[in-house]
């Protein structure tokens, strides 16, 4: 797979070595000729990716290249960030960047009402097991993965319990999708099956 | 997986335009995979299973690679947006004697019994389970008629037993107080038969309820009195009771059984019954003492 960010930085080179070049062509006044040319180093055109995610976590450049390294490491870091967000609790950054996925929504929705009530999780991280090669389809990478999440259970402000909860879940058959944005130079998740 | 659901609603909805609430399954507070409940009461529209390939029109290599799973596509909305409104149920021809609705068809792939898995296997999992991540397959009108057998006797029964029955109310004769030596009369005169109509998983299931037994809770140290008809008023009565004097409260209970037809079908009988108890009422009886007058005073 293409990696964008290579293609970026190259295209904005060729922008800052056009630009001043009309700079220099562009000048109407006489000037003393000089014995060197005046320099065309141009200023750093490494521009920084557009910012997603929580500003103190944000998705790591790793996981914004189109291919399939990106694509597994932007898994990683979503498993982090669902673990992240459950200890708020806090649901917005998980809508972020599962705009369209049911099932991002439902998990992000349960956060937020979790905080509404008062109540927080007690367990419940996620870690991954065995993660295969993504699948491509067109602008999209479909990843089949184990992963492991401890036991859990909601409890309210004083610490009791308000269910049953769930018993550790050693290796979960789970999925995401993910679809590559060229707005956000990342993936977002289209869709998601844990367990 | 475990849904109720909601045909009756879909109707209900139609007609009000209201929207439809999903209530969450208990696990759906956690971020494993989640079943949405719908309220009881209506039909069940979630199919899965090794019959579903066929419905869908899927056979060969591909059914044996796939778990499918069909929502109503009110289902389907509730589970995107925890509700589903009018514009989101779908009509499609029928024809008599089947169940076609249209649904939702969704597929995750499994790790087959024979041959090459059509996605990459994670360490762990091995023939028949699950891998991936559910994805729209298709949607459309469906025959499920197969797949959605009529309701049995037993499943009829359990909304029978919950159906709003009618409460039969006691009378009695004399109105008001009653006399030592002579019998309180009791009968009710309100209705002994009542229809419901009631959408179970997309069929029509007409119940016929009627009042089969009468047990009179008369108050007073007898008990009660069962008849197996409603009584009736003077000079009619059929049940009636002597009291010694005092303050009674009496009331009626009822057992219903009832008939069924499902989509016009021949009546069967719903196995079982169901009881209803009626207001009480509370009256005197009085001693009654002679006395002698001067009819010419």
């Amino acid at each position: 797979m293409r990696d964008l960010r290579g293609s970026g930085r190259l295209r904005r080179t060729l922008i800052g070595v056009l630009l001043g070049t009309a700079l220099l062509t562009g000048c109407a006044e006489k000037q003393e000729a000089n014995d060197t040319l005046p320099s065309t180093s141009a200023s750093p055109t490494t521009e920084a990716l557009p910012e997603l995610g929580p500003a103190d976590f944000p998705v790591p450049d790793e996981a914004r290249t189109k291919d399939a390294a990106g694509a597994e490491a932007f898994l990683r870091y979503w498993i982090d960030l669902i673990n992240r967000q459950r200890t708020v609790p806090a649901g917005q950054p998980l809508r972020d960047l599962g705009p369209d996925c049911n099932d991002c929504w439902r998990i992000a929705n349960n956060y937020d009402e979790a905080l509404a009530a008062g109540r927080r999780y007690d367990g419940g991280k996620l870690t991954l097991n065995d993660v295969t090669e993504p699948q491509f389809t067109g602008d999209e990478a479909s990843i089949n993965f184990g992963v492991r999440q401890e036991a859990v259970v909601m409890v309210d402000a004083a610490g009791t319990p308000v269910d049953s909860g769930l018993p550790t879940q050693p290796n979960l058959s789970s999925g995401v999708t993910l679809v590559w944005s060229e707005a956000d130079i990342s993936w977002l998740v289209v869709s998601m099956t844990l367990g | 997986m475990t849904r109720a659901t909601l045909r009756g609603l879909f109707v209900a909805a139609a007609l009000v335009g209201a929207l439809l609430v999903a209530t969450p399954a208990a696990a759906c507070g956690y971020d494993i995979e989640c079943p949405v409940e719908l309220e009881e009461g209506a039909a069940t529209v979630t199919f899965e299973g090794a019959s579903v390939p066929a419905v869908v029109g899927v056979s060969g290599l591909e059914a044996g690679q796939y778990a499918y799973q069909m929502l109503d596509r009110c289902l389907a909305a509730a589970e995107t947006r925890a509700y589903c409104s009018p514009t989101d149920v779908r009509e499609c021809p029928q024809q008599p004697g089947r169940v076609i609705d249209f649904f939702v068809v969704n597929r995750r792939p499994i790790v087959p019994s024979q041959g090459p898995a059509i996605e990459p296997v994670p360490d762990g999992f091995g023939p028949g389970d699950p891998i991936g991540d559910w994805s729209f397959f298709s949607e459309g009108c469906y025959d499920v008629t197969d797949l959605n057998p009529p309701p049995s006797g037993a499943e009829v029964f359990s909304y029978f037993e919950r159906l709003p029955l009618p409460q039969l109310t006691t009378q009695h004769q004399p109105p008001g107080d009653g006399l030592t030596g002579l019998p309180v009369i009791f009968y009710t005169d309100s209705p002994t038969t009542q229809t419901f109509t009631v959408d179970i998983r997309g069929f029509s299931v007409v119940i016929q309820a009627t009042a089969e037994r009468f047990t009179w809770h008369t108050g007073d140290a007898t008990g009660q009195i069962t008849s197996i008809d409603p009584g009736a008023p003077y000079p009619n009565q059929t049940v009636e009771h002597s009291y010694r004097s005092g303050t009674y409260t009496a009331h009626l209970t009822v057992t219903w059984s009832a008939t069924f037809t499902v989509n016009g079908s021949a009546p069967a009988d719903v196995p079982g019954t169901t009881t209803t108890d009626g207001p009480p009422v509370t009256f005197d009886v009085l001693q009654a003492r002679p006395v002698l007058t001067n009819p010419y005073d």
